[in-house]
């Protein structure tokens, strides 16, 4: 009977006492956040692909001075937003080789590396050039990406494109 | 040897006794609550946790017991993480989610002296 009565005051307590407020003991990483999401570095992406589109497309209304200096500022605006959406993807895609991916990730994905390794270069390839070959490789590797951190999480994210 | 992960001891999911819950009361135990996933498969985000701090003069700390320490840069955050190796009183601490925790791949071996309790209760939500 008592023994009874101890363990209905244990259990009353426990739950009670579950309730509490307590301080944080933190189980995550250091992200601080720890949120990654692909989705940041294909809209970067996409940008990239969609300014060298307009780059390729572009051209002076006609030969007068306001024609030249018209395309030449819409020439160099479209360069410096390919140029940074550029750079901005690289940095994403960055953060999710160096901080979310782990070497345990390695034996499931033996090319991480290099899928990595090449879409960062590629990323370099839409700065320097104009040429939508290489941002639709650009999209593409990071098409393939998504894919392994989707599938790192155990989930079939299917690949949508803002354009 | 190193320990093999996730494993949850069951001892540790025992409801607390009232002696337990009495020497929180009077703070020979710690409570703490986790916020974080890089425990899952044992502790998930929100469970209580009951720890005793740990005793320099009499260590009781093997592979496998689930620690509290402080996060090796940030020294006021307290983390929680499992012991995977012990070298020489320094921690190898693994998250047993390991595919989405931080924690010794990317420190390095964690010292005794940021080892702050080992987790005795596991009180899930």
């Amino acid at each position: 009977m008592f023994s009874n009565f101890f363990q209905m005051l244990s259990d009353k307590l426990t739950s009670i006492f579950k309730k509490l407020p307590a301080k944080p003991v933190h189980a995550h990483c250091d992200g601080p956040c720890g949120v990654y999401d692909p989705a940041s570095a294909r809209v970067a992406a996409e940008a990239v692909l969609s300014m060298t589109k307009k780059l390729i497309a572009l051209a002076p209304a006609g030969n007068d001075q306001a024609s030249i200096s018209a395309y030449n500022n819409t020439f160099s605006r479209f360069v410096a937003i390919k140029e940074e959406e550029s750079q901005k993807t690289k940095k994403e895609l960055l953060i999710l080789w160096t901080d979310y991916f782990k070497p345990e990730h390695l034996s499931t994905y033996p090319d991480l590396h290099d899928t990595f390794w090449k879409a960062a270069k590629l990323c370099s390839a839409c700065k320097v050039n104009i040429d939508q070959s290489k941002a639709e490789e650009l999209l593409a590797a990071v098409q393939k990406i998504h894919s392994m951190f989707w599938s790192s999480k155990g989930r079939n994210d299917s690949w949508v494109t803002s354009s | 040897m190193t320990a093999g992960l996730p494993q949850a001891d069951k001892s540790l999911f025992q409801k607390p006794d009232l002696f337990t819950l009495f020497s929180i009361m009077i703070g020979y135990r710690q409570h703490l609550r986790v916020v974080g996933d890089s425990m899952e498969g044992t502790v998930s985000d929100g469970d209580l946790i009951i720890y005793k701090k740990i005793n320099p003069k009499n260590l009781d700390l093997n592979i496998g017991d689930i620690v509290v320490a402080s996060h090796p840069k940030i020294k006021s955050k307290l983390i929680i993480k499992r012991i995977y190796q012990i070298d020489q009183n320094k921690f190898d601490l693994r998250g047993d989610n390991f595919l989405s925790s931080t924690d010794s791949r990317e420190w390095g071996l964690v010292k005794l002296d940021l080892i702050v309790g080992k987790v005795e209760k596991i009180l899930t939500q």
